[in-house]
């Protein structure tokens, strides 16, 4: 096996042009395929992360019936929610669990109305790891007996052309259905870089909230942030045991229009990567297949010399493996530095989409690449394996012919 | 001893419609130590005899002994043992394998063998000796004259200590001064080894070394050089 390999790599170079174009063609597509891996998932970790941040927390709990009016964001008081809070807090992976009153409602301003999502804070609770408190852009994050006062993000206030200290009207519809309306002083202006989320939600005290909702010591839902973001799913289990008569999802199944585009995305990437693999294999196949054409004669010397089919297939073999896994490998360190480059430079400029859709403009205004290397390194295997099957064709077919037949070709 | 007995053996080739009987009913011995050669025009069944002698290639009808030992019905893969256990090739285009040096080309057969290590080196560097070779040990085919790859494939064909060697128009491509060095290398060689030697030419230089002239026509042979005209 030792000497087969050596005569593998060697003839590997004998034509090293053939070669070297061979192997171009597997580390060009693996480059593409480990860039668009990288930016999706980093799309996808922004599109979550920042869902995660803007809507608060990774986890929430409700009461039953909600999950299936969700969109519409209804006011279903939570049962006791203090001891949900409570019961959240006990289990490890929950770094906060805050009460929130959160629904539909409007701002009007000089005549014009903006759909707006209302959530009511405990701000002295949230502000510690909130991180609209921690990316306040003018005035000041929400006390918890804060009357009248109402935070809202850099984007509404371009929209209404309004700072700190000018009032706007907020209009909610109560549990029983009547309109509200409430005129409020802007107490400060947040600003998370994500200008068409940041249009569409205002926060006002939990207290201003049960006030302008008449929801009187009632509370809409508990959210909880844990530690680690995407791996709520465990958490969801334990508390869902803890909670029966309650609904605990994450923004997976809050937001479904999230996870079937995280979703959309991963098939993509899954079809497009196929593409890119064939077209590496289709190179390394045909450069295999001449390879066997032009050594016939050398193939019918090594059967002379009493070579078996099965060693001369192996030297074919090997020798397929081989491009791949060297083309592989450089493929694999080439596609990481650019996806360190582009984060280096400052990720890709996507604020030019932001009024593409709220999904879109979860991914902020600018895109970084993901950069899992055992991600990276999953592709590479994949392609060296794919290498490795294109080469069996010609090679079992380069063991198979008679010696008689193969020395006297040219 | 015979070492090789060949009896009524045909061989056909088709190439498209056409069908050419390329060996006519042959049959054939030889002795242990023999330098015979095979003479005849082109078409005449030289090189496909030596192809069923070194178990390249089949007979359609007839039988071929190598040792005492029908290698017909054999298996592909008791025929390629047969090959690297009793038999040498020399070829007219010298086939060293180009990416092996000249001691890495005599030590393949040896390797394949599972020669080890130490005697492995021993006999190619005696080899390399013997064909006059020592100091061209890590050269490549690409690097050695025709002269030189001729002599290399003559060691390589006696590494593994075969019973016969089969060359098939070994000097074609070679100018007379290294032709005849080479064949005064094989005819050394037969007298020490022992080994037989069977060569297919049309190069007179050859036939003038041979023991013995077997000569064919049209697929069959018309004098065996023991004196029988078949």
């Amino acid at each position: 096996m030792i000497e087969i390999t050596k005569m593998a790599w060697r003839n590997m170079w004998r034509n090293w042009r053939r070669t070297i174009i061979a192997m171009v063609a597997i580390v060009l597509g693996l480059i593409l395929l480990i860039l668009m891996d990288g930016m999706i998932k980093g799309s996808d970790q922004a599109i979550y992360g920042n869902a995660v941040r803007l809507y608060g927390g990774n986890i929430q709990i409700h009461a039953t019936g909600f999950r299936a009016k969700a969109s519409r964001l209804p006011l279903l008081p939570v049962d006791n929610a203090d001891q949900v809070v409570e019961i959240a807090m006990t289990h490890p992976e929950v770094l906060l669990a805050s009460k929130r009153i959160n629904t539909g409602g409007m701002v009007n301003e000089r005549g014009e109305s903006y759909p707006v999502t209302i959530t009511g804070i405990q701000p002295s609770t949230e502000a510690p790891i909130s991180l609209i408190a921690e990316n306040m852009a003018g005035g000041r994050f929400l006390e918890d007996n804060d009357e009248d006062m109402i935070l809202i993000g850099r984007g509404l206030s371009e929209e209404l052309e309004v700072g700190v200290g000018d009032r706007i009207t907020l209009t909610g519809k109560r549990k029983n259905e009547t309109m509200r309306q409430r005129t409020m002083t802007i107490v400060g202006i947040f600003d998370l870089g994500l200008r068409e989320a940041e249009k569409s939600m205002v926060f006002i005290s939990l207290a201003e909230a049960q006030s302008l909702f008449n929801l009187h010591n009632q509370e809409t839902e508990v959210t909880i942030s844990t530690n680690m973001v995407g791996k709520e799913k465990q958490v969801i289990n334990e508390l869902s045991t803890d909670l029966q008569d309650y609904e605990v999802d994450s923004w997976e199944t809050l937001k479904p229009e999230i996870r079937e585009t995280l979703d959309m995305k991963s098939q993509f990437t899954t079809i497009i990567g196929l593409v890119v693999v064939m077209i590496a294999c289709i190179g390394i196949l045909n450069l295999m297949m001449m390879a066997v054409f032009e050594r016939t004669r050398e193939m019918g010397v090594l059967a002379a010399l009493g070579m078996k089919s099965h060693q001369i297939m192996s030297l074919f073999l090997v020798e397929g493996i081989m491009i791949g896994m060297v083309g592989a490998a450089m493929g694999c360190f080439l596609g990481w530095l650019v996806l360190v480059a582009i984060n280096q430079a400052g990720g890709i400029r996507f604020g030019f989409a932001a009024d593409m859709g709220d999904i879109v403009a979860l991914m902020g205004d600018a895109l970084y690449a993901a950069t899992n290397p055992l991600d990276i390194l999953r592709f590479g295997v994949i392609v060296a394996v794919m290498a490795a099957l294109a080469s069996l064709i010609p090679a079992w077919q380069a063991s198979q012919k008679e010696p008689a037949e193969t020395l006297h070709q040219v | 001893m015979k070492i090789i007995e060949v009896e009524n053996a045909v061989k056909t080739y088709k190439i498209g419609e056409i069908e050419t009987r390329a060996l006519d009913g042959i049959s054939l011995s030889l002795e242990d130590g023999e330098f015979t050669t095979l003479v005849g025009p082109s078409g005449s069944g030289k090189t496909t005899l030596l192809q069923l002698i070194g178990c390249l290639d089949r007979p359609d009808s007839g039988s071929v002994k190598i040792g005492g030992q029908d290698v017909v019905r054999l298996k592909n893969g008791q025929r390629a043992d047969l090959r690297r256990e009793k038999i040498g090739f020399i070829f007219q285009f010298f086939a060293l394998v180009p990416v092996l040096s000249a001691y890495e080309n005599i030590e393949l057969p040896l390797l394949l063998n599972g020669v080890g290590p130490k005697k492995r080196k021993q006999r190619a560097l005696d080899l390399l000796d013997a064909v006059g070779l020592s100091h061209r040990v890590n050269h490549r085919p690409d690097q050695l004259s025709g002269g030189e790859q001729q002599r290399v494939a003559v060691a390589r064909a006696l590494a593994p200590e075969p019973l016969l060697v089969l060359a098939d128009e070994p000097t074609a491509n070679l100018d007379t001064e290294n032709g005849t060095q080479v064949m005064e290398i094989m005819q050394r060689l037969n007298q020490e080894t022992g080994t037989a030697f069977v060569f297919a030419t049309h190069d007179p230089r050859v036939v003038a070394y041979a023991k013995r002239v077997v000569k064919l026509l049209d697929g069959q042979i018309v004098d065996d050089g023991n004196g029988a005209i078949l």
